[in-house]
């Protein structure tokens, strides 16, 4: 039950009589009337019970872009129903119209929009609406909750995107440049052409030059078909605010545009997100589309407070593909967590794959470094240089043991990745 | 894509929402519940037995009450009214008969001012009964007869002598001289002791002058009475020594006793000061209370949410400087100046080798050398800032601090 304004209204014009006519009676008579209205206005107002849901939720959309989500009424009941109703989105899906005013005929549906602004990626979640029905004189209304789940899965906002034109450029780039001058660039044969002048005399294929009157050189192009898996560490060191985004949410960016990259560059391209099990896996050699399948898994991933089980990544790397790959670790150097799991793991897998370790680096640690004023701030710049000093030596070892390792701050890693991934492809590496 | 599936809220019978609704306001209802069940016990409690609290009540069963006294009379075929004003004392009088009343007469408070005691005094005499006053004023004393007037008070003592020819203090010897009654180890009750003087003074107190007053004064009638120590009468003291004979021959000397204890009711109306309601307009109390209501009714409008309240789940995040700044603090803290100095120099040595192309297994010395001759500064100078002794003070750490960022950026201009 729920009452109105107007209902507060008409009692307090009540007391004009209450006090020009003072006594009991006026009293009873007043309370009489207003619970009369009351009880009038409840009995024909329309049954909020009888009200059937429909939800039309978007599939998927990007954090940060508005969408509308629509809730279909359909007054069941044979009175108009009038009043509102609440569609209960928890807070972060940005919700601006929650509460609207409906107006529904007996036996008609209304629709009602309501637009949403997430502002947090994952699954985002309404449980019930809740219907207010109001009587024909709008004092008083049937209140009613009813359970109608209904859920947005905001997919990551992929702003490394940006990077990608100028990336598959460069790949293009070596491609062309592996046909026209480099023979040693890529390893599988692709075609006989023509020579002409400038091309590497080492690259003439005199077996097809004697067959026919010209000379003909091979052409060369960079591996195709190879693998590329990606473990994306959701652990507790994911949970590290770096910036305006979590090391989670950087990782996904730089994984994002890695596999757009390697996909488009004709690599087979395998996503894990482990920390002590699988939380998210992703396959190129499934059908459909890649990257869709990639934001769907990624989207409701969330950092979880347990330490990496790095033992188990190897075993769950085989799950993904048991050949020779390219490996990209996207997780933290952090010292301690690094030194007992990260570096005996790296270099164990670094045996069998081409090992790239991806970290975010601290912005705020190289400022730290540098500010000197106070002696505050040099004990914070000494501890600055220290935690430098571990992340500097762990990579070091990581190197010498043939690991690559791109560590860059959280606006510059995933272009920074696809580099990597570039300069190894260029390098015949993979 | 389907279509969407409709949703109808589930019908829910009358009994699985009762269920719900005590699961949901289940504590709220036992605190609400076992609220009621102590207030009503406390009040019960309070009331039974028709108990009062009142000093000299007979309906108190305390130190400080008169109900052994009373029930006593009563068993002994006295009938005990209890009065409490001056108009039920005279209705009770009247409906009582001539000379058959005994009225004890007692007023803590002095609610009742002298004409109004001569009021009672007269309409006892009138009504041929007798009169006991107890511990009255001085003024209510003097009105009661012309013949009794106050004489002050008493200093506490073991017993009083009768010393008089009243017949109930003949019989009763000697009275306790105070409460408690030395010597018996009841300490809860004390009441005042007040002496009075009268045709006939009895118990006067030791150690005062025989014309001084006593505690019980009577007029020459022998139908008004004033008794100085309600002590005598009281449940904890009625037992000891004459008490009991002096109270019960006072008080039951009659088939009725009218036990007048004065209460607010014996104040006149028109003494009472105005209140509130009176001095304000009589519409304002009604409106008040109808705004009230209205304001209830405010509350509940606004006060209505629009279905139950959502949770949002928040992921944990921590800021990753956190941990910087943390063993900044415990550094400065523990003024752990070597190892702060030996982070800052380590780095920059580390960095000046890659800068002057020395790789990462360089030799500190050597390049303390290769800086010195890129800058061009002594080598004795940078060797005892990258090498010396580690800064005594949080001052040389400081300048120590600022003059390696100098030495790196000159290394780094070159």
């Amino acid at each position: 039950m729920a009452i109105s304004g107007r209902f507060i209204y008409v009692a307090l014009a009540a007391l004009v009589p209450i006090i020009a006519l003072p006594g009991a009676l006026t009293w009873l008579l007043c309370l009489g009337i207003l619970a009369a209205l009351l009880a009038a206005d409840l009995l024909l107002a329309a049954s909020p019970q009888k009200v059937a849901l429909q939800r039309d939720i978007p599939q998927g959309v990007r954090l940060g872009e508005p969408c509308t989500a629509t809730l279909r009424l359909a007054n069941e009941s044979p009175r108009v129903l009038r009043g509102e109703a609440k569609d209960g989105w928890q807070p972060s899906a940005g919700a601006a119209n929650a509460l609207q005013k409906v107006s529904i005929r007996p036996g008609e549906r209304a629709a009602l929009s309501v637009a949403l602004t997430p502002t947090r990626r994952g699954d985002l979640f309404t449980h019930h609406v809740t219907v207010c029905s109001f009587g024909p004189l709008g004092m008083a209304a049937r209140q009613r909750t009813i359970q109608a789940p209904g859920v947005l899965r905001v997919l990551p906002p992929f702003h490394s995107k940006r990077h990608l034109p100028s990336k598959l450029r460069k790949l293009r780039e070596l491609d062309g440049r592996a046909a026209v001058q480099i023979r040693g660039a890529g390893t599988e044969f692709d075609s006989l052409r023509d020579y002409v002048r400038g091309d590497d005399v080492r690259s003439i294929d005199w077996r097809a030059t004697a067959r026919r009157r010209d000379v003909v050189v091979r052409t060369w192009r960079p591996e195709r078909d190879r693998r590329v898996v990606i473990v994306l560490d959701t652990s507790r060191t994911s949970a590290s605010r770096i910036g305006d985004e979590t090391a989670l949410d950087t990782g996904i960016e730089a994984s994002l545009l890695l596999a757009v990259l390697a996909e488009r560059g004709g690599d087979r391209v395998g996503l894990l997100a482990y920390d002590r099990r699988v939380r998210a896996k992703v396959s190129s050699t499934g059908k459909g589309n890649m990257l869709n399948a990639m934001v769907q898994a990624l989207a409701p991933l969330e950092p979880e407070l347990i330490e990496l089980n790095t033992a188990d990544i190897a075993g769950a790397v085989r799950t993904v593909t048991a050949h020779r790959s390219l490996l990209v670790l996207v997780t933290s150097l952090d010292a301690g967590a690094a030194e007992e799991g990260l570096i005996p793991l790296a270099t164990s897998l670094a045996r069998q794959h081409v090992v790239v370790v991806a970290s975010v680096r601290d912005p705020a640690m190289d400022a730290a470094r540098l500010e000197r004023t106070s002696t505050t701030a040099a004990y914070r710049a000494a501890a600055a240089e220290h935690a430098l000093n571990r992340r500097a030596a762990i990579t070091a070892v990581l190197q010498q043991a043939g690991v690559e390792v791109v560590d860059a701050p959280p606006q510059e890693l995933p272009p920074a990745l696809a580099d990597t991934y570039i300069r190894l492809k260029a390098a015949g590496r993979l | 894509m389907s279509a969407p599936a409709t949703i109808r809220p589930e019908a829910a019978s009358a009994a699985q929402t009762l269920q719900k609704g005590w699961r949901k306001h289940r504590f709220w209802i036992i605190c609400a519940a076992a609220f009621v069940l102590v207030t009503v016990i406390g009040y019960i409690a309070s009331n039974s037995g028709g108990r009062s609290a009142g000093t000299l009540s007979i309906s108190n069963p305390a130190p400080a009450g008169a109900q052994a006294a009373a029930t006593i009379l009563a068993d002994r075929g006295v009938s005990v009214e209890e009065s409490g004003s001056l108009a039920q004392t005279q209705d009770l009088l009247a409906v009582q008969g001539h000379g058959a009343s005994t009225v004890l007469f007692y007023d803590p408070n002095s609610y009742l001012g002298p004409d109004r005691v001569e009021e009672l005094a007269g309409s006892v005499r009138s009504a041929g009964g007798k009169l006991v006053a107890v511990a009255p004023g001085p003024l209510a004393a003097g009105a009661l007869s012309p013949e009794i007037a106050s004489a002050g008070t008493a200093a506490e003592s073991a017993t009083v002598q009768a010393g008089c020819s009243h017949p109930d203090a003949v019989a009763a010897e000697t009275i306790d001289g105070g409460t408690p009654a030395p010597g018996t180890g009841a300490t809860a009750a004390t009441t005042p002791l007040l002496l009075f003087k009268g045709a006939q003074t009895c118990f006067i107190p030791g150690g005062m002058p025989t014309g001084g007053g006593g505690f019980l004064a009577s007029n020459s009638a022998g139908d008004i009475t004033a008794l100085g120590n309600p002590g005598v009468v009281i449940n904890q003291n009625l037992a000891s020594r004459g008490n009991a004979a002096l109270a019960l021959r006072l008080l039951g000397s009659e088939p009725n006793l009218i036990w007048y204890t004065a209460t607010i009711a014996d104040i006149p109306v028109a003494e009472v000061p105005p209140s509130l309601s009176e001095l304000t307009p009589s519409w304002i109390f009604p409106a008040a209370l109808w705004l009230l209501l209205v304001a209830v009714l405010g509350m509940v409008w606004r006060g209505r949410r629009n279905g139950p309240l959502v949770s949002e789940p928040l992921p944990v995040h921590v800021k990753s400087s956190e941990t910087l700044v943390g063993r900044a603090r415990l550094y400065q803290d523990a003024r752990a100046i070597d190892t702060a100095a030996a982070a800052l120099r380590q780095a920059t040595l580390t960095r000046l080798a890659r800068q002057l192309r020395l790789g990462l297994a360089a030799d500190p010395a050597a390049v303390v050398q290769a800086a010195a001759a890129a800058t061009g500064r002594p080598p004795q100078q940078l060797h005892s800032l990258l090498l010396g002794p580690v800064p005594e003070s949080e001052k040389q750490l400081l300048s120590m601090a600022v003059e390696l960022t100098a030495l790196e950026e000159d290394v780094a201009r070159r």
